[in-house]
């Protein structure tokens, strides 16, 4: 089932990632925009499109800010999107597809503001821009609307139902810190075990410290054009094979702790009925983990039943290597996620490393045996989008 | 009438809520013509589409839906954030603490009632297992 035209990704961009960069966010994503341009080897000059995440706390990140910092001349498209990063991917392949540009620049970044790290809060460089904080909070009448405590139900709740364990979900964090000793972008690269995952400091029970990403400055880019066009570029292309989203009627969280596995399964059951090929056809699996449990409820969605998620990463376990391998072949998030790499990737990160991994430019991190089809899920109950990629 | 940080924001679609908050009293929105239950507060029914929709008190009698235990400064006592369905008004849910129970003993179903307390000069809604006081 395959479109009329489709977008392919042909260039990748990282600025560095680090817990102080020294460096304002425009900077971290102007860096990251340049890398993404030199990589993919289209003219600056080619660039006509710019969408990006603007989030409320990446708030000077305007696409035009973007094209002022790269000085790009021939811009006629722009959009952007709330967090997660492939919604915007996602606006960026459909604007190249309808023909309302060529070449998009499609920018994620995350910056350690006063309101997401304590650190962040004492520095008088990192006060964000005024807004409003709140500004959804018609929940109006909730206390601790965070979403650790959201995060931290949810994983309760599926341990109520399931009888999964705090082991089940250690295998998650494992597995992904195991990738990330080979990745030098990587926050967190000490190799992890069982004991250590166990022994960890509770943050919000059931949730512990290594269940949770943690706050990052940094920003990633990719260059996006439709596949006829990236046959021309140096790269193998990376072709978006399709996309979905999963919203349930009750898709806030914070009251329907079960919203968030509605919204998988909805999403990842939309995912492949746009495409032929069937989720054990993947050979790589990029499940959105910007808390364990969330990467549980997308990997039960993706090749399971509901609550199916533990004996699936039980048979997939491998005690010798530290990592997980589904049905005995697909690894999961060979660069580390979210839980490796930091939040400053919020899901792009997949992204970025499936691309790199299908176009077979991930280095030390290569997956033998030359994988075409890696699927991503990024996100939860309201906001979540998905996408499978496929090697050109 | 501006509420503490933690609280969010009151607006006009949450105001009437806040106030009987302040008098004890737990006002959940209920559509007149379809009689769906709407928690967080809207005024529009998700399911018939009507506005006739109005704030109702309810009784606060409830169940545990999930629940977490954030971590506090040594000493401090446990803050349990709970979920809590209402039972008077099917398909309501709150966000809440839990008061009154050592976390151990939680367990997701458990029956709770309302009560109340002060804090930073506001009063709030929290729930407690049936008979332990807050």
């Amino acid at each position: 089932m395959t479109a009329v035209r489709q977008a392919a990704i042909v260039g990748l961009g990282y600025s560095e990632f680090s817990r102080d960069s020294g460096v304002g966010p425009g900077t971290l994503i102007a860096r990251a925009a340049k890398a993404a341009v030199l990589d993919s080897g289209v003219p600056k000059q080619d660039i006509d499109g710019v969408v990006g995440v603007y989030s409320t706390d990446s708030p000077t990140l305007w696409p035009a800010y973007v094209v002022d910092a790269l000085g790009l001349p021939n811009v006629t498209w722009w959009d952007s999107s709330s967090p997660p990063s492939v919604v915007a991917l996602t606006a960026a392949a459909q604007a190249v597809v309808a023909g309302n540009c060529e070449y998009a620049i499609c920018y994620h970044g995350k910056y350690r503001w006063a309101t997401t790290s304590v650190a962040g809060r004492d520095d008088p460089f990192r006060q964000p821009p005024a807004y409003d904080f709140d500004a959804d909070l018609t929940h109006g009448l909730v206390e601790h609307a965070g979403s650790m405590l959201w995060a931290a139900r949810v994983m309760r709740q599926h341990m109520d139902r399931f009888g999964s364990t705090r082991e089940d979900f250690g295998r998650i964090a494992i597995n992904n810190r195991t990738h990330a000793v080979g990745n030098p972008r990587a926050l967190f690269r000490t190799p992890m075990t069982m004991d250590d995952y166990l022994g960890a400091p509770m943050i919000d029970a059931p949730m512990c410290l290594l269940d949770m990403d943690a706050p990052l400055d940094g920003a990633m880019a990719v260059i996006v054009t439709t596949a006829e066009r990236a046959r021309d570029l140096p790269h193998r292309p990376v072709v978006i094979e399709a996309s979905a989203s999963g919203l349930p009627c009750r898709s806030d969280g914070l009251l329907w702790p079960e919203a968030d596995a509605i919204a998988a399964r909805r999403a990842a059951t939309t995912l492949f009925s746009r495409t032929d090929y069937r989720p054990t056809d993947m050979d790589l699996a990029y499940p959105y983990d910007g808390f364990s449990v969330l990467a549980m409820l997308w990997l039960e969605a993706l090749f399971t039943e509901d609550g199916g998620g533990p004996a699936l990463l039980a048979d997939a376990w491998s005690e010798t290597d530290r990592q997980l391998r589904l049905f005995g072949r697909i690894p999961v998030c060979t660069h580390g996620g979210n839980l490796s790499e930091g939040r400053a990737t919020q899901g792009f990160g997949h992204v970025l490393e499936a691309v790199a991994q299908l176009r077979g430019t991930a280095g030390d991190r290569q997956v033998p045996g030359d994988p075409r089809r890696a699927v991503i899920t990024n996100g939860m109950a309201g906001t979540n989008r998905s996408v499978l990629l496929a090697a050109g | 009438m501006g509420a503490p940080a933690t609280m969010g924001t009151v607006t006009y679609d949450t105001r009437v809520h806040w106030e009987g908050w302040q008098a004890r009293r737990l006002l959940i929105n209920r559509c007149g013509d379809c009689g769906t239950w709407i928690h967080f507060p809207r005024r529009l029914c998700p399911d018939c589409w009507s506005e006739n929709v109005t704030p109702e008190p309810v009784d606060g009698s409830g169940r545990l839906v999930s629940w977490s235990l954030p971590r506090t400064p040594p000493g401090a006592p446990p803050v349990v954030t709970g979920v809590v369905a209402l039972d008077a008004a099917p398909g309501a849910r709150i966000l809440a603490q839990v008061t009154g129970v050592d976390p151990d003993e939680l367990t997701i179903g458990m029956a709770l009632e309302l009560g109340w307390r002060d804090e930073h000069g506001h009063t709030v809604p929290e729930f407690h297992p049936i008979g332990a006081s807050s």
